[in-house]
């Protein structure tokens, strides 16, 4: 009986793996389909923001495959351009309903394509409405999906930004952070640095130091050395050594070497490491690091040169 | 005692059978999660902090090869090449001469023991500021990597040996991985697909510098496994392969149904189907075409689900 029981699950695993690729195969065809039709919806929108005046498309996103296409190609669009009159693309979404498709979408989808669709609503202007759906999905167990939903609902309500980042139950990773700036350089979210490094929320903190870090904010020096001397989180600690480092500022002061003094070796060989390919000089890291871990940054120092020597008896001869 | 072993034999295969297609599973998923991932980051790299790898190239002499190492959006990497000059020095002059290198500084001090190098090159030119060669007699593979580990200048280290080449994605996948979570104790992140391995630099400098042994060194709780490709599958396997696995896939199915029963022998063919068939969604889902060679690499890679 037992055995029987195993070839029918072998044989169903078969078929199951040959239903599998034919569905891949299949979903590949649309999805060049769909990328086809993307490229263009996206030639239309570019006219109609030159011309500003929204018109039919054709053909018109009156299927499930056209109106994700649609979505597609409003999503490229916005990750491309900075400052879009977003009238014309609010226009679309709502002649072609396009944020109530992505919401059922969203109900009925899972994994990757769930993330997807999560990250496309965070390029269409959609009502207040989603704002509920976007929260629930904040407390889903997995990483990419809470990341997706805060994504959206940061461009959904950018004027509700910091409190949805300070209410969050969990720590902001780089690659969060990272994609909250795409968002910020894209022009959608009015944040400030100085609130943020202000403030004791630790995702709101690491936020701002990204922001200091990535439009090279120099005048955050003071703050930052501030943030150094008192902040009790090592990882703040770490992240603003690495922020001031960023802008080229000294790391001489007392307070930041009595920091640094409290890393582990290996912290403090990486971050020797780091300033010396951010191009700090052998004598600023001298002031840092002892002679014996300033060894290794004087020979990485010196492979960027090639000594000329010059013999003297050589040129009187 | 034969119903017994049958029993056991049955079970033996339907594990192997189980394996396959939990692996075929694990990598296809986390294959298409790294896809959407890179195509939703596009254009955020620059926002990725301070993670840096250097890749350290033994012995590569192909410009092509040396070029693809040099394509990628992410800019804080590196691409060490160590040649010896005195084997290959036609390659060597051609790779100086292509890529603008000019002779800079040997290090006199370096971190690890029994690197001998004899020059070393950086470039010129802005589009190859990342790739530096280093001049040294060949003695071993470890030996070069060794050389290649005490200049790089990131946290992480890629060693690539002659045969193998890196996928156009592989750096991006290998920084948003260690981007997405805190990775500040992970010393070694090996990739279940194809045994690609990253270290940390200051593991391998602890550990005296690249070995045979250099996994073991490193404890299990620093290590970090991933389940998507980086490495390109570019070898042609002989066809001996093909006829040596033919034949023992027969033999032992001949066995089977001579020794047990004709259902054991049923339960080992579709196990041998079960296998080929994964490994053949597996190669379609990453590369989105499946040869034979792909299909037999994903076959006979010693990277199956429960030994990890």
């Amino acid at each position: 009986m037992l055995l029987y029981i195993y070839i029918i699950i072998q044989a169903s695993a078969i078929i199951g793996f040959e239903v599998a690729a034919l569905w891949q195969r299949r979903s590949r065809l649309r999805q060049l389909q769909r990328a086809t039709l993307s490229d263009s919806y996206i030639r239309q929108i570019i006219k109609m923001l030159f011309s500003e005046e929204c018109c039919d498309l054709y053909p018109a996103a009156d299927t499930p495959i056209r109106h994700m296409a649609l979505a597609e190609a409003m999503n490229t669009i916005l990750s491309h351009t900075y400052g879009t009159n977003t009238t014309i693309i609010r226009e679309l979404t709502r002649r072609y309903r396009l944020d109530t498709f992505l919401l059922n979408r969203i109900r009925w989808s899972r994994g990757p394509r769930r993330i997807h669709i999560l990250i496309l609503m965070s390029a269409i202007p959609s009502h207040t409405a989603t704002t509920h759906l976007l929260q629930q999905h904040l407390r889903s167990r997995h990483s990419y999906t809470r990341t997706a939903a805060l994504i959206a609902l940061l461009a959904t309500d950018p004027s509700k930004a910091i409190a949805t980042i300070a209410s969050l139950r969990f720590d902001l990773t780089p690659l969060d952070i990272a994609r909250i700036i795409t968002l910020l350089r894209r022009g959608i979210l009015p944040i400030a640095y100085e609130p943020l490094l202000r403030s004791t929320n630790r995702n709101l903190r690491m936020l701002g130091l990204a922001i200091v870090r990535n439009f090279g904010i120099e005048i955050a020096d003071k703050q930052l050395q501030n943030i150094i001397s008192t902040a009790t989180d090592a990882d703040i600690v770490h992240e603003s050594i690495y922020t001031l480092s960023s802008l080229g500022r000294p790391l001489g002061r007392a307070k930041v070497r009595e920091r640094l003094s409290a890393m582990t070796p290996r912290r403090r060989k990486q971050l020797c490491r780091h300033l010396t390919q951010a191009g700090y000089s052998l004598s600023a890291l001298r002031c840092i690091f002892s002679p014996h871990e300033t060894i290794y940054s004087e020979s990485i120092i010196k492979s960027y040169k090639r000594d000329l020597v010059c013999s003297t008896s050589h040129n009187i001869s | 005692m034969l119903h017994f072993a049958q029993y056991i034999v049955a079970t033996f295969l339907f594990i192997i059978s189980a394996g396959a297609i939990l692996r075929a599973l694990r990598i296809t998923r986390a294959t298409r999660r790294q896809r959407q991932l890179l195509t939703d980051l596009a254009g955020s790299y620059c926002s990725l902090g301070v993670a840096g790898c250097s890749i350290l190239c033994s012995q590569i002499k192909e410009l092509d090869h040396i070029i693809s190492l040099l394509s990628t959006e992410y800019d804080r990497y590196e691409v060490i090449v160590v040649l010896d000059s005195n084997l290959y020095p036609e390659s060597f002059n051609q790779i100086l001469h292509h890529f603008k290198m000019i002779l800079v500084n040997t290090p006199d001090v370096t971190e690890l023991a029994n690197t001998h190098i004899r020059s070393l090159y950086r470039s010129r030119l802005r589009c190859f500021r990342k790739l530096i060669v280093i001049d040294q007699g060949y003695i071993s593979l470890y030996d070069d990597l060794n050389a290649a580990t005490t200049l790089a200048s990131y946290d992480y280290v890629i060693p690539l040996a002659t045969t193998y080449t890196l996928r156009s994605t592989a750096i991006d996948n290998i920084i948003t991985t260690l981007s997405e979570r805190d990775n500040s104790g992970i010393d070694l992140i090996e990739s279940s697909v194809d045994g690609c391995v990253i270290f940390h630099r200051d593991a391998i400098v602890e550990a005296g510098g690249f070995s045979y042994h250099i996994k073991h060194k490193i404890a299990r709780n620093k290590r970090l496994s991933i389940n998507f490709p980086l490495l390109c599958i570019n070898h042609t396997t002989p066809p001996t392969i093909y006829i040596c696995a033919t034949i023992s896939a027969t033999l032992f199915i001949g066995i089977c149904y001579i020794v047990f029963d004709y259902k054991i022998a049923i339960i080992s063919i579709l196990t041998a189907i079960i296998i080929v068939v994964a490994a053949q969604y597996t190669a379609r889902s990453i590369d989105q075409e499946s040869s034979r060679d792909t299909t037999l690499w994903y076959i006979f890679n010693p990277r199956w689900f429960f030994c990890r």
